[in-house]
């Protein structure tokens, strides 16, 4: 029974193929000493067996990983009477690059070119005879996922496989003969790759030194040799021609590795060069076209701010307009009648008011900025798996760069925009101590999601008409204060050297919708999580200090929550909120920022929440509750950020200054803002 | 190709540039770049905060949809001033 050993890169159709050839004819095991899955299964065609072994995915042949050493292994012992190569019609200048080294080592080999529809697609028109000429092997195109081209594959297999029998030497020139086409190109360039010299220097005497050597396929183990593997015969029998290539191979066994590989390519080019009309394709033009706006030098930071803009504004106009004010009649109403229901129950007094002014409302009021969440993260979910958050990060990298940050900075200020935790956590990928610190230090400016229910009540209620503006503001705000105090930070404390990287532009993609949403899901269950956790225990301690000393009027500025807020709010007055409520609210966020939101529903509008909109009105004023809102975006990080900070330094010093500096920081902004909009008039 | 990308890494302050210096497509340049993370001439790394945070708006830390960051390894800064020098003295 002839076996057929089927070999390709990774992810681009094998499996489908295999499946598709064998059916249920299919054995899984391992390969021999490895924990590499070996799928090998049988088919028939014309009353002939042929078994298929499917070959661990793989970029190149050779000894870089498990899979390419499994892979050449099989390919050199020769089990296989026929290598079948499936190779990605879409991106053949990377797929051939295995065809190469497969023609190197002398196998009989058939092509299955795979995801022909996706290369019309792109645009590219690939002369298939003119391929096989020049590759001196047949092509089958194929759409594996159709089921398309198979039987011609079948075919070509079975006759490929019968020619071998009959005539091993003339293969190619058999098929071309057989099936009337003429080969354009001499025929030498055939049967076998060649390569060009001027890179590998002496290479036929490498290949006929191999041969003397006893090494076969020699052009194989000659390359093998250019890449870094011992010279086959002793100094005194290396030829005077290759003394001088063993010499430096002595010195750098890597010294010809990348020309080898380089040579490849080359002959890859020449060989496309010849049948493959528009090789970069329409899509590929026009991803290139899209990058150079969306990444342009200067229009790109414009092009970020205005998709952000778009993205809070319709958060706003869907989430908080649209879904936000139902969801808030649903809470209210069911506020409102669990709260005369608990009224005639036996309960204590004090319990009935912590369960309606304190986890009801409290809570009640936190849920109803769902909505938001969903259509925010929807959207960021979008333009994430498309790849324009990539471009997002590479125009902003460029601009670091220019006012000499470290780029990658930016890498832990985006996972800060979801929560500060991960974002302190993520500058481990920062080498240079200094670099870190910075990142760590102005991570707390990124506006976190936890953030979101506050700017969605403030803004809902003060700004309504410029909602998305004001959101985008904000964000905005928070991204540059962080660029300024980086900038200080690296003048000053933590100066220093930055280590060099380059962003990845990875390929746009269609949307998947499933990852979209999932990514969406995940984010609404955690902020529910937390609402339904952390928040439980803000408001538990601040029902607790609005209702003692026992007899006080809850909420009152007699109660210990009143006299904490008392205490605070003659500092808070030259920002505009020098009420105990407002300062109450800053306290509260301080264990997490959630905490703000629904103490300011629980002391302003106690009763279920109900009012909180008015109560709200008549206790700011739009500039007053734009400081408190920068207040908010700016000052010290919730006590789960300080602790990971301090984990991740081993300093309380460095925990207290963020603390602490991130707090006057807050406060200085707050009552610019403040002290600068009462000079305008605006107060 | 692969030689070209590594000769231009440091005077390359960003992918478009690289690409601009070498003459590769974005296509090309990624096949390159991925050979020679391969090979161990460049190291990369994903966006990652190596736990998840309840709150976090991302769902998973391994793919934010924001690309790999690379950089030189030390095969790679030995080589691409070998390359260098080599040109110099041609």
């Amino acid at each position: 029974m002839n076996r057929i050993a089927l070999s390709g890169n990774p992810n681009i159709g094998k499996t489908t193929i295999f499946n598709a050839l064998t059916g249920a004819n299919q054995k899984v095991g391992n390969w021999p000493g490895v924990t590499v899955h070996r799928k090998e299964g049988n088919f028939t065609y014309r009353n002939q067996s042929y078994s298929i072994v499917d070959l661990p995915g793989s970029y190149s042949l050779g000894s870089y990983s498990e899979d390419e050493k499994i892979a050449t292994d099989y390919i050199l012992t020769g089990d296989a009477d026929l290598i079948l190569n499936v190779v990605d019609a879409t991106n053949l200048e990377r797929n051939l690059y295995l065809t190469m080294q497969l023609l190197e080592m002398e196998v009989p080999v058939v092509i299955a070119l795979n995801m022909m529809d996706e290369a019309e697609r792109y645009g590219l028109s690939i002369d298939i005879p003119q391929l096989e000429c020049l590759l001196g092997v047949p092509v089958i195109p194929v759409i594996a996922s159709k089921g398309k081209g198979l039987p011609d594959l079948v075919r070509t297999l079975a006759e490929t496989l019968s020619l071998q029998d009959d005539d091993a030497t003339d293969r190619p020139r058999c098929r071309q003969r057989r099936r009337g086409r003429m080969c354009t190109p001499a025929t030498d360039e055939n049967s076998v790759p060649i390569y060009e010299e001027d890179r590998l220097p002496h290479l036929s005497q490498m290949v006929v030194l191999c041969e003397q050597a006893g090494l076969t396929p020699s052009l194989w183990h000659a390359m093998e040799i250019y890449q870094g593997a011992m010279f086959p015969v002793p100094l005194e029998e290396t030829p005077e021609s290759l003394l001088e290539v063993r010499r430096t191979l002595a010195e750098d066994p890597t010294a010809y590795e990348l020309a080898a590989i380089d040579t490849r390519y080359m002959r890859i080019h020449r060989v496309l060069s010849k049948c493959v009309i528009e090789l970069h394709g329409r899509t590929a033009q026009l991803t290139d076209k899209i990058d150079a706006v969306v990444t342009h030098r200067y229009w790109g930071i414009p092009i970020f701010a205005l998709t952000m803009l778009v993205v809070f504004q319709l958060t706003f106009a869907l989430g908080q307009n649209l879904l936000g004010n139902t969801l808030d009649n649903w809470v209210s109403s069911f506020a409102a009648t669990a709260g005369d229901a608990l009224a005639l129950t036996p309960l204590h007094p004090l319990l009935i008011g912590f369960l309606t002014d304190g986890l009801i409302a409290g809570i009640g009021t936190v849920l109803t900025f769902i909505p938001l969440i969903v259509i925010l993260y929807l959207l960021l979910g979008f333009l994430e798996d498309i790849g324009y958050m990539a471009r997002a990060a590479y125009v902003m990298d460029s601009f670091m760069r220019r006012i000499g940050l470290q780029g990658k900075t930016l890498i832990s200020m985006i996972v800060g925009f979801g929560c500060n935790v991960p974002g302190v956590m993520s500058t481990r990928t920062l080498e240079n101590r200094n670099d870190r610190m910075i990142a760590m230090m102005i991570n707390p400016f990124m506006s976190c999601g936890a953030k979101i229910p506050v700017y969605g009540m403030l803004i809902g209620i003060f700004f309504p008409k410029v909602a998305g503006l004001m959101t985008f503001a904000l964000y905005a705000l928070g991204f540059v204060v962080a660029i300024v105090i980086a900038k200080l930070f690296s003048k000053t404390m933590f100066r220093g050297d930055s280590a060099d990287f380059i962003l990845e532009l990875p390929p746009y993609r269609a949307p998947i919708l499933k990852n979209v949403v999932r990514n969406m899901a995940d984010n609404v269950l955690s902020f529910i999580k937390r609402a339904t956790t952390i928040i439980t225990v803000v408001i538990a301690m601040i029902y607790l200090l609005s209702v003692l000393p026992y007899g006080v009027e809850p909420y009152s500025a007699g109660s210990y929550l009143g006299r904490i807020g008392s205490f605070v709010a003659p500092l808070l007055a030259p920002m505009g909120n020098g009420n105990w409520q407002a300062a109450v609210g800053l306290v509260a966020g301080m264990p997490a920022k959630e905490g703000i939101t629904a103490t300011l529903s629980m002391i302003y509008a106690p009763g279920a929440g109900a009012g909180i909109q008015e109560a709200l009105r008549t206790a700011f004023t739009p500039l007053s509750a734009l400081s408190y809102l920068v207040m908010v975006l700016l000052y010290t990080p919730c006590v789960a950020v300080l602790s990971t900070v301090y984990t991740e330094t081993k300093s309380a010093f460095w925990t207290i200054f963020m603390a602490v500096y991130t707090m006057l920081v807050g406060y200085g902004m707050a009552v610019l803002v403040f002290q600068i909009g009462r000079a305008w008039g605006l107060g | 190709m692969l030689e070209t990308v590594l000769r231009h890494w440091d005077d390359a302050a960003d992918w478009r540039a690289l690409a601009s210096r070498t003459g590769l497509t974005d296509a090309q340049l990624r096949n390159a770049v991925d050979d020679l993370l391969r090979l161990g001439y460049l190291q990369a790394e994903r966006p990652s905060c190596g736990g998840g945070c309840a709150g976090c708006h991302l769902s998973s830390c391994e793919d934010m949809g924001l690309g790999r960051t690379l950089s030189l390894t030390e095969k790679g800064k030995h080589k691409s001033t070998a390359i260098q020098r080599l040109e110099k003295n041609e």
